[in-house]
């Protein structure tokens, strides 16, 4: 049978997550930290997740959790509502949070009766046993049998992987004072959730964010064994026997045993460091800088594909000019590395979804003269969703942003561009060969095409130039493996110069830069 | 091992990582084919398959498998080698 209820995560649990645990990953509660990280966004603890499905649905009668496995596939986010569905087939729960059936974290149970008050109980009263979930045997054809539950614990870590530090203890005890707010912040029943336990649930959390190498690594799962509580306080000891790292995947695991712990595993990933654009590679023009005297605006310039269209603009001899959202400090690094390559620059700051702001950001330009180029790159992060994960409301609503942005940037900073200027529009070789998990981005980015295509047809006194790039390195893109096949800001943006500053007749409207390995995307 | 067992061992660790009763992979199927295949529980199905079969991909290998097929042969060729 399957349960369906709604999980919503807010700031008032973040808050008190952090206060208990003591996991102060920036990625958690630091707004302009999260933005360079290709969740754009800060993201919800998954251990905090967790906490509040249990609180949903917590082992009837006297049954408690005997052991508890969590997968986390995809991040939550606070204020956002998420499916939640239960099922129980009698031995094992399992509970899964996610948006369209696609499960973002999964959680399965093992319970065990229980016959006396856990929380606080004198050891003797507590089972002798430990509460291991039952193995099974594999059927010849390699399926679990019918009839047996699954384990919920994999005790072997990954042999590939090489040994990363010695053994040692660990003591970990919940924040004073916190422990009650957490309880009531998530809803929590201290008699069913023994404080032993929910403290080694937020060790979890702590340690992943804090502890691992590299820090602020991603949960990948998370799984615990429960024995008898040792104490009623919220408080536990850990002999860290075993923690491996495979580099090919920047992925760590350790095993753990521990007072009311029988076994514990952790797996994460460590997250990388943010992409920085760099321009040590060899100048392709050999110093005949192909934009001499021209003026480039180049919109979100702060990072990304903007920030090294904008270093490469200046190497080509371009006066930049630097448009972000907010990101000062971000882009006046930037503006300070095209100064000391001996370029010109200047940063700018506007909401483009504003057009009061745009206006204003179009008197700041006009004291400078013509512009040559316009590269309209600024865009909202892009969170990877299938279409039955997003609502008809989160799909309009990212093409609205996107729309809007384009719109503001044609109506109030075209008439800056000098007649025969290029207004680039910076598009994604996705609407050549699109992939699963972006139909809101390609909506969004069709409708700017056909924006910008329908326009050039009124406004012919400008060229327009639609550029699809391929899937760059960039902090959207920062994945802790498989980055290997993205293609370079800067390469991209070096081959997107080279058509630019091709004479107009023999320049297609319609640019497809191809990555490293000719693919378009 | 032949193609056909590979598959099925494969089909089994990647339905115990989605927590589906039952899987089955063939030759051609990509990783879009399969809900909730993403790029993690990718990277987490190929670490079960490197434990089981006692081998471990290059990690060129691994981010260039376009199907399960080539997972397939990868793992007969480490086997073999």
């Amino acid at each position: 049978m399957t349960e369906r209820s709604t999980l919503r995560l807010g700031a008032e649990h973040i808050e008190a997550f952090f206060q208990a645990s003591r996991d102060a990953n920036p990625l958690h509660r630091d707004t302009s930290y999260a933005r360079r990280t290709p969740f754009g966004r800060p993201v919800a603890y998954g251990m905090a997740a967790v906490l509040r499905a249990l609180a949903l649905h917590m082992p009837a009668g006297r049954h408690r959790i005997a052991a508890l496995r969590c997968e986390f596939r995809k991040p939550l986010f606070i204020d956002t509502d998420y499916e939640l569905r239960s099922t129980d087939d009698g031995n094992q729960q399992r509970l899964r949070i996610g948006r369209g059936g696609i499960d973002y974290t999964i959680i399965a149970l093992n319970t065990r009766e229980w016959d006396g008050s856990y929380a606080g109980t004198p050891l003797a009263h507590l089972p002798a046993a430990p509460f291991l979930p039952p193995e099974h045997p594999a059927t010849p054809t390699g399926h679990p049998a019918a009839s047996a539950p699954p384990p919920v614990f994999e005790a072997r870590l990954v042999a590939a992987m090489e040994p990363l530090c010695a053994a040692r203890p660990v003591h970990y005890s919940i924040a004073p004072g916190a422990w009650a707010s957490l309880l009531l912040a998530f809803d929590l029943d201290a008699e069913r959730l023994p404080a032993q336990q929910l403290a080694a649930l937020l060790w979890m959390s702590y340690h992943v964010g804090m502890e691992m190498p590299g820090r602020q690594a991603l949960f990948a799962d998370a799984q615990v064994e429960f024995s008898q509580p040792t104490t009623p306080a919220a408080a536990l000891s850990l002999d860290l026997q075993e923690a491996v790292v495979d580099d090919r995947f920047n992925r760590f695991a350790l095993l753990a045993t521990g007072t009311g712990i029988e076994r514990l595993r952790l797996s994460a990933f460590r997250r990388p460091w943010p992409v920085v654009p760099s321009l040590s590679m060899a100048d392709p023009w050999q110093g005949s800088q192909p934009l001499r005297g021209q003026r480039v605006l180049v919109t979100g310039a702060a990072r990304g594909f903007g920030a090294a269209m904008a270093l490469v603009s200046a190497r080509a001899g371009a006066q930049v000019i630097l448009h972000h959202r907010g990101a000062t400090s971000e882009v006046e690094d930037i503006v300070q590395r095209i100064r000391d390559i001996g370029g010109q620059a200047m940063a700018v700051g506007a909401d483009l979804e504003n057009s009061t702001a745009v206006e204003r950001l179009g008197q700041e330009l006009q004291p400078l003269g013509p512009l040559d180029f316009i590269i309209s790159n600024a865009a909202p992060a892009i969170a990877d969703a299938r279409l039955v994960e997003q609502s008809d409301e989160d799909i309009l609503a990212f093409t609205h942003r996107n729309l809007a942005i384009t719109l503001t940037t044609v109506r109030r900073l075209l008439p800056h561009l000098h007649r025969g200027g290029q207004f680039v529009h910076i598009s994604t070789c996705y609407l050549s060969v699109p992939v699963p998990g972006f139909t809101h981005y390609l909506a969004a980015k069709g409708a700017q095409e056909g924006l910008i295509q329908a326009l050039a047809q009124e406004a012919r006194e400008l060229q327009f130039v639609i550029a699809r790039l391929p899937r760059m390195l960039t902090d959207q893109t920062n994945a802790p493996f498989s980055t290997g096949r993205l293609a370079s800001p800067i390469q991209v943006a070096c081959a997107l110069i080279a058509q630019l500053v091709l004479p107009s007749q023999a320049r297609p409207r319609l640019l497809e830069i191809a990555d490293a390995q000719g693919h378009p995307g | 091992m032949t193609d056909q067992e590979l598959l099925e061992r494969f089909s089994r660790i990647l339905a115990d990582l989605l927590g589906e009763d039952h899987l089955e992979l063939a030759m051609n199927t990509r990783r879009a084919d399969v809900p909730n295949w993403d790029s993690f529980s990718y990277i987490n199905f190929i670490a079960a398959v490197e434990m089981e079969l006692g081998i471990r991909f290059g990690i060129a290998d691994v981010e260039s498998f376009e199907d399960v097929g080539a997972i397939v042969r990868g793992a007969q060729r480490l086997q073999a080698g």
